[in-house]
């Protein structure tokens, strides 16, 4: 780009849709920062097992003597615990680590089914129209009606913790909101000429769905899919902080802020601060992408 | 109306009729049978028993305002919708098979809006899916086959790999021209195909609709409201008003001798360079809207040569030969 305003060209021939996306995406930094602080902590969750200090299952490795350490306390070995150690003599770096990743297994895997069942569901929904598009509706309208978090717990009282059980009332208590969006966004695309014309062209319904209409749905879906990252990550917290969620064995997040709770009046506040700290962080990382995806794909906001 | 003996007939309409509108639903009859008033919302007659007949190897421009139902006609023609009374066919087939179209050989090209491409495919994949799904092509012959049909609408083979979005209306509708082609068609329905155009461009594209006439002996329905683009391409031309055929007939002399006073009144006021200091005179009125149509012959609320008897009864197409029109009172004088 030279120095002249006028020298950048509004289009560029030989950009690819992922290079254009891009463009518009980075020009908000905050976004670039959501997006970047949400890949380090993926990739630091998926790699906990290579990159943390010590193994918060395995008990040989855990020492009863450390427990409750502040953070950068030396332990009995000589081991620094930059984040303190729980009531366990756990180190609170590597269980936030595996925290994480528990976390982040559960939102995504969710995430995924609740994305492609609900997306299936908008699809049929909207092009079969009629009394299928009817039912499908008014099964999402009575789901929506209910609160979130209150569905999350009935499930989970009713089953029981286990990760799960946990996926599985993620998915249901998520399907719902994809399955609307993209029916409203399918509803569109099904009018537009191209769509007209490859059906004149004989194309197979099948094909129209999955080549046509979809690929033109994805834009507000992936927004949707952002924003429910978030809000997977934040109710599984609760459900778990609840005790509802994932087992004891497999401490997520929410579940690390409920343990160090009891401690926090007692001025041992490390244990719950800072996972509740990484969970913040999440949260509002995807909060940051999801915020400019949203803007990204409104039409009003565009320049 | 009927076309040369000689000259096969592809697509025939007949008592086409089209009401849009829901039906009342249970919610409504509960009211009605509460406060006995109907409350299903009105219906617009979109088309008003349209006859149609399309011969091999013609072009026939179909006419009229916006809103008088010609973007209805196009797509009942080509099977898109079941229009609500009257029946369509194509080479003596129903054109719709359920809810789909039925007849490959009997395409649509559509208003330039921006989305007659499908904005994640590349061009090469625009014009070529048809054809690989139904077997006119190897997909190993792809490249060759896509640069020969933009070779053919006038367009480097080397564009293929780009998206809708990188090209120019006037390109698009090359590429979607392409697109059609491609399916080897024989009957295509334009529907304001060059109305989103700049006139330079208008040109080109008529011309290559042209053009490709010859060449592979199409046969056109050309759907506009600009009668200086009818004039330019068709054999038979069909003026609409309101859903209704009020004249029809051989272009030419439609247009050297038009009868109706709807036919009339618009060719009057097309613009012409010979007349550039021409004080327009508009239709008087507003077209009346579909939803609650005027009695009897629909024009009369506009028509200089207005009589009582006008609002009494729907005139049917009259007048002797190919050249036909619905004003009795025109008929009366001549």
């Amino acid at each position: 780009m030279t120095s002249t305003p006028l020298a950048r060209p509004t289009m560029r021939f030989s950009e690819r849709p992922l290079g254009r996306f891009w463009r518009e995406y980075s020009q908000s930094h905050a976004a670039v920062f959501g997006l970047v602080m949400t890949l380090i902590l993926i990739a630091v969750a998926f790699l906990a097992p290579l990159i943390a200090p010590q193994d918060p299952y395995d008990l040989m490795q855990v020492d009863f003597m450390d427990s409750e350490l502040p953070p950068g306390a030396i332990g009995g070995a000589g081991q620094t615990y930059v984040l303190g150690t729980d009531a366990n003599g756990r180190d609170m770096l590597s269980a936030l680590l595996f925290g994480l990743r528990a976390s982040f297994m559960v939102a995504l895997s969710s995430l995924g089914i609740a994305l492609v069942f609900g997306t299936l569901m908008g699809l049929v929904s909207a092009y079969a129209g009629r009394w299928v598009d009817s039912l499908i509706m008014r099964i999402v309208d009575i789901q929506m009606s209910f609160p979130t978090i209150l569905v999350a717990m009935m499930l989970m009282v009713t089953f029981g913790r286990g990760i799960d059980k946990t996926i599985f009332a993620l998915a249901v208590v998520q399907w719902a909101y994809f399955a609307r969006n993209v029916r409203a966004s399918a509803l569109v695309e099904r009018s537009r000429e191209y769509v007209l014309a490859a059906q004149l062209a004989q194309v197979p319904t099948f094909r129209i769905l999955w080549r046509h209409i979809l690929p033109n749905c994805l834009p507000p879906l992936m927004v949707i899919a952002s924003i429910q990252l978030a809000s997977a990550v934040s109710i599984e917290a609760s459900l778990s902080f609840l005790g509802l969620g994932m087992p004891v064995t497999q401490p997520s997040l929410g579940m690390l802020i409920s343990n160090g709770f009891g401690y926090l009046l007692g001025g041992k506040y490390w244990i719950s601060v800072a996972p509740g700290i990484a969970l913040g962080l999440t949260v509002f990382s995807l909060s940051l992408m999801s915020d400019r995806l949203r803007d990204m794909f409104n039409p009003r906001l565009k320049r | 109306m009927t076309p040369d003996a000689k000259i096969e007939t592809l697509l025939e309409m007949q008592g086409i009729e089209h009401v849009f509108g829901r039906r009342e639903d249970w919610v409504d009859k509960g009211v009605r049978l509460i406060r006995g008033k109907r409350t299903a919302p009105a219906r617009v007659r979109a088309l008003n028993g349209v006859d149609l007949t399309l011969g091999k190897g013609e072009v026939l421009g179909i006419a009229g305002e916006s809103g008088c139902g010609k973007s209805t006609l196009g797509r009942a023609m080509v099977g898109l919708m079941h229009p609500t009374g009257g029946s369509v066919t194509y080479r003596g087939q129903p054109v719709m098979r359920g809810r789909r179209p039925l007849h490959l050989k009997l395409q649509m090209i559509f208003q330039d809006s921006g989305s007659v491409l499908n904005p994640r495919l590349r061009v090469k994949e625009l014009i070529g899916e048809g054809p690989i799904l139904h077997g006119l092509l190897a997909r190993r012959d792809l490249e060759d086959f896509v640069a020969d049909q933009l070779e053919t609408v006038g367009m480097a083979p080397d564009v293929m790999n780009r998206y809708p979005h990188q090209f120019s209306g006037g390109q698009r509708q090359r590429i979607n021209v392409a697109r059609v082609l491609a399916l080897r068609p024989e009957t295509i329905v334009c529907d304001e195909s060059v109305a989103a155009l700049d006139v330079s461009i208008q040109a080109q594209i008529l011309n290559l609709f042209m053009d490709l006439k010859d060449r592979f002996g199409l046969t056109y329905a050309f759907i506009s409201h600009d009668l200086g683009v009818l004039r330019h391409i068709s054999d038979r031309i069909m003026v609409m008003y309101l859903g209704r055929v009020v004249e029809e007939g051989p272009a030419a002399e439609v247009f050297a001798n038009p009868r109706h006073p709807y036919t009339r009144a618009l060719l009057e006021n097309a613009p012409r360079l010979s007349r550039r200091n021409q004080i327009f005179q508009a239709v008087p009125g507003e077209v009346p809207s579909p939803l609650n149509m005027p009695s009897g012959c629909a024009f009369h609320t506009r028509c200089a040569l207005r009589r009582p008897e006008c609002s009494l009864s729907v005139p049917n197409l009259m007048g002797t030969g190919a050249h036909r029109h619905a004003c009795p009172i025109v008929e009366a004088a001549a």
